[in-house]
């Protein structure tokens, strides 16, 4: 039968029962909430496969309390978030192994990531955390950008690197805070070894 | 003038304030650009360092011994390491393959005055477990007070430690040969002598006053030269852009280096030619006498000598060294005994100096056996890449003469697929050839199979008939594919045997010799035609009789004897208990003799069989009656229709049907035969794995159920889905039945499970 020849049926578009997208929500380590759509949270691999294992309905997610990620902060979460929802849809890239790895940041990318050290380095943590590669790669891009034309002296303070001498006392000290405390469990062993006990404990 | 000094002294204050305050702001604007990179998780710190250029690792290795130790945890790899020497230091770059270098940190050398001028901070750079004083000014360290030699051997350790390198690069210009600079490089694979340009200032000079001509080229002298070598011992290639002077020692290790390029004259030339034991070189003949030339490509197209070298290339700059008689005359004898491969893979070692396909200037001559009949008397030191062949060319070529390779040179995946025909297929062969036609003397290079040089003659006609030939020979051999053994009788005598006559007789002859050899008289087992003459006389004897007595059969129920042997099988007598017929002669198998009579059949007369098929390869055998092309046969067809099919099974036609059979199904055998008799090492037969289904039985496991329609009055329906196909492979019998007993379990839990439904 044609196209054309096929019987029209009037059909009531409001019975039609419409597909509604899924929020998943999350709660961040100061109890921040946040709702993320399905295709957003397939940017991370932890989170995908957490809520694949959870098999939550529409309805589970509504009802049952959100999923808490207890090591991230609001202020950052939201970020992780934006990012996923800005990306979603996007194919995830894989590790073809070359270095230097080539790795261009989008404009919206570079916008987000216009944030001091401390919350970037907190972002690259949560990247980690989560498995969202892009992100990942996007925010150690960054971070491998500030060492452009540094001299190793540079360098160190950009990185808070500690000198080999630096490295050296740090190591002296927490070695003689250890001692202390070894010293006083010899002490106490000795002691009540004196006072006749055969065994320490 | 007091209230100015007073307002001079109010602004002290103040100026303090105001420098507080950018002190503040500098020291805040620091601390929001720092960043904790080793509080980060290991797999993201190995993220931004692979996010980072060479460069940046190398500048960040030596910030601390634990981010050395970070780095080094990883070792990122660098195919080619190319370290540039020249009069203030090295230039190290990391070479990319169809990217400009990168450089990853050049070294220079700085006086003490230097830096006083030019206010750089002055730095402490540990670099293998010693600081070196240095300033840092983009990717260049500038050491102070210490020894090149001492630098350039810890950089190149602390790289070593910093990176997986594959090979170095190492380019020297004759200015630092010449005036002793040695650099302290290891593991060198590739070195690039630069020819040195004359100093700058004098050429300004030479250009402004017009006094003179300029000052000649420092040369680096052959001892110096060979000093180097000595040094690199792992040298893979050299190439030299500046001029040499004097000879070289016999025992140099520079003969030894499997890739040599000279790109000038030199005098040591033809010393060296006797003396290279690589795999290729490149020279410029201009020193070379053309007997010089003959001689060495003589002994290397001859095996003689040159073992390893695989190719030649050459440069001259007055005349064809190499010209078209010299090639004609001298080298064609010669040249027809080679066996080489198509193509040469060209190894692209010290890239800067080869010569490159689409730039290079065409060799005069380029061409090499790499595999030549005599065995390698030295292994060379790495194992030359599957040889992919150059053919000869001459210097001019006529235009109609010579095909030149080179510029078809086929991609990688082509050679790759060249390589593996090549060793399925015999290495063609490459001669020189007259043409015949044309009165003056040109010559052609051409590709030959070895069965296509056994025919001779040089002409393009011959070229031509021989061409053709091949062409029917494939095409027939694919019509023999298709239609398999049903190939029509009628065409067999008008077509040409797809084998060759002579191998076919051979390998037959050498089949039944080697059966004889394996034959044992005493084996009881053995089956053994019983002798056909005595046998069809005592059967004709035994006829007569039978025409009198007509004997009813009684039908057969119980196929073997008591003893066990089956029924048909009937020894012969022992001498003595043996009856004689009315003629006297013997009766050695009464009961065959008596079969034979019955269904009045006679043995074939001893069959010789090398005969037959002598007659069958040279179409005298007779054919006898045969079938028509389009019979069908149809087993439901009327019984005269049926006997009427009897006519084509008569003793002609079946003896030539069997001899037919067997040497068309023994061409795999005697192709492998003739490759064995020509000392061509044997192709390993595919076995048929243990997996892979049998042609036939595909189509029938398609269909669930057919009939077998070989009987008349019945007919037997299989019901496959209830049948269980069994594959048993005697080589590996214990897979089999693991095999088996596998699908028996799955057949019998399906079973289990439909029942269950079912209930």
């Amino acid at each position: 039968m044609s196209v054309e020849n096929a019987p029209v049926v009037d059909v009531d578009e409001a019975a039609i029962p419409v597909e509604k997208k899924m929020y998943y929500r999350f709660e961040s380590n100061d109890k921040k909430e946040f709702r993320v759509s399905e295709l957003a949270i397939q940017q991370s691999e932890t989170l995908n496969r957490l809520v694949e294992a959870m098999g939550y309905t529409s309805e589970d997610v509504e009802n049952k309390p959100a999923i808490a990620i207890e090591n991230i902060d609001g202020k950052t979460l939201k970020l992780v978030f934006q990012w996923c929802e800005h990306h979603k849809g996007e194919a995830i890239p894989v590790d073809d192994g070359s270095v230097p790895k080539i790795v261009e940041i989008p404009e919206f990318d570079a916008k987000l990531m216009d944030i001091d050290n401390g919350l970037l380095f907190k972002l690259i943590w949560a990247a980690d955390y989560l498995n969202i590669v892009q992100l990942l790669n996007v925010s150690c891009k960054k971070v491998a950008n500030m060492a452009q034309g540094k001299t190793p002296a540079q360098l160190r303070r950009v990185y808070l690197l500690p000198s080999d001498e630096e490295d050296e006392a740090a190591k002296r000290a927490a070695q003689e805070a250890q001692d202390p405390r070894a010293r006083e469990v010899e002490e106490e062993f000795e002691e009540r070894k004196r006072q006749g006990g055969n065994s320490f404990f | 003038m007091a209230y100015r000094f007073l307002s001079w002294l109010q602004g002290i204050p103040q100026f303090f304030q105001y420098f507080r305050y950018t002190k503040s702001l500098i020291s805040t604007n620091v601390n929001q650009k720092r960043f904790k990179l080793l509080s980060l998780p290991l797999l993201a710190l190995k993220e931004i360092l692979k996010s980072m250029s060479f460069s940046e690792i190398f500048a960040l290795s030596l910030c601390s011994t634990k981010m050395l130790n970070y780095i080094n945890f990883w070792r990122f790899p660098i195919d080619c390491l190319s370290i540039i020497v020249d009069q203030n230091g090295l230039k190290v770059y990391n070479r990319l393959k169809h990217k400009k270098d990168e450089h990853i940190f050049s070294t220079k050398c700085t006086s003490k005055h230097e830096r006083l001028f030019r206010f750089l901070e002055i730095m402490n750079v540990r670099v293998m477990g010693t600081d070196v004083q240095c300033i840092w000014e983009k990717d260049c360290i500038q050491y102070i007070e210490t020894t090149d030699s001492f630098i350039q051997l810890a950089i190149q350790k602390h790289l070593h430690q910093l990176f997986r390198i594959s090979s170095i690069d190492l380019e020297l210009s004759e200015n630092n040969i010449s005036n002793g600079v040695h650099p302290n490089i290891l593991n060198v694979t590739d070195l690039l002598v630069k020819k040195a340009l004359p100093p700058a200032h004098r050429l300004i000079l030479a250009d402004e006053e017009e006094e003179g001509p300029i000052p000649p080229n420092p040369k680096i002298k052959s001892n110096v030269l060979e000093e180097i070598i000595e040094k690199y011992r792992n040298l893979k290639s050299l190439r030299c852009h500046g001029d040499i002077d004097g000879e070289l020692s016999p025992n140099s290790k520079i003969f030894d280096i499997e890739e040599v390029f000279f790109d000038d004259v030199y005098l040591f030339a033809p010393t060296f030619l006797e003396s290279f034991e690589g795999r290729m070189v490149r020279l410029r003949w201009g020193e070379v006498f053309e007997n010089d030339i003959l001689r060495f490509v003589n002994k290397w197209i001859s095996g003689k000598k040159y073992l390893n070298l695989e190719m030649v290339g050459t440069r001259h700059s007055y005349h064809p060294v190499i010209g078209e008689r010299t090639t004609l005359n001298d080298l064609r004898p010669m040249a027809v005994q080679w066996q080489r491969p198509n193509f040469y893979e060209y190894r692209r070692r010290c890239r800067k100096g080869s010569v490159s396909k689409s730039r290079g200037v065409p060799p005069s001559l380029v061409s090499a056996p790499s595999k030549l009949p005599s065995p390698r008397s030295t292994p060379s030191p790495n194992p030359p890449p599957a040889p992919s062949g150059v053919l000869p060319v001459l210097s001019k070529p006529t235009a109609n003469g010579i095909k030149d390779p080179l510029p078809n040179l086929p991609s990688r995946e082509e050679k790759a697929g060249n390589r593996k025909k090549m060793k399925e297929k015999e290495p063609p062969r490459t001669t020189y050839r007259k043409k015949k036609n044309s009165g003056t003397q040109s010559c052609s290079v051409e590709l030959k199979t070895s069965s296509e040089n056994d025919g001779g003659g040089g002409s393009k006609e011959d070229k031509k008939k021989s061409n053709s030939q091949g062409g029917t020979r494939r095409r027939k051999s694919a019509e023999n594919k298709s239609s398999g053994s049903k190939e029509s009788t009628e065409n067999d005598e008008k077509t040409p045997r797809r084998f060759d006559k002579e191998m076919a007789k051979s390998f037959f002859q050498y089949v039944m010799d080697s059966r004889k050899s394996r034959k044992r008289c005493d084996d009881a087992l053995l089956e053994t035609m019983p002798e056909s003459s005595q046998l069809n006389s005592s059967a004709r004897a035994l006829r007569k009789k039978m025409k009198k007595t007509l004997k009813v059969d009684q039908p057969e129920t119980n196929f073997f004897k008591p003893n066990g042997d089956p029924i048909w099988m009937f020894p012969e007598l022992p001498v003595g208990e043996r009856l004689k017929d009315e003629n006297g002669e013997e009766i050695k198998n009464p009961e065959l003799a008596a079969a034979l009579a019955e269904n009045n059949i006679e043995i074939e007369e001893k069959l010789q069989l090398i005969d037959q098929i002598t007659n069958y390869v040279t179409y005298e055998l007779e054919k006898g009656p045969v079938l028509s092309e389009d019979y069908e046969f149809d087993a439901f067809a009327p019984l005269e229709t049926l006997k009427s099919n009897n006519e084509c099974f008569d003793q002609k036609s079946m003896t030539y049907n069997t001899i037919k059979n067997m040497v068309e199904g023994s061409g795999g055998a005697i192709a492998r035969f003739s490759s064995k008799k020509n000392g061509i090492e044997e192709v390993a037969r595919p076995n048929r794995s243990q997996e892979e289904p049998l042609p036939s039985s595909s189509s029938a496991a398609s269909t669930e159920l057919f009939q077998l329609k070989t009987c008349i009055m019945t007919s037997i329906t299989f019901d496959l889905k209830n049948v269980i196909r069994v594959t048993y492979d005697r080589h590996h019998p214990i897979t089999s039945m693991k095999k088996f007993s596998k699908k028996l379990n799955s057949t019998n839990s399906v079973e289990q499970t439909t029942q269950v439904e079912k209930d």
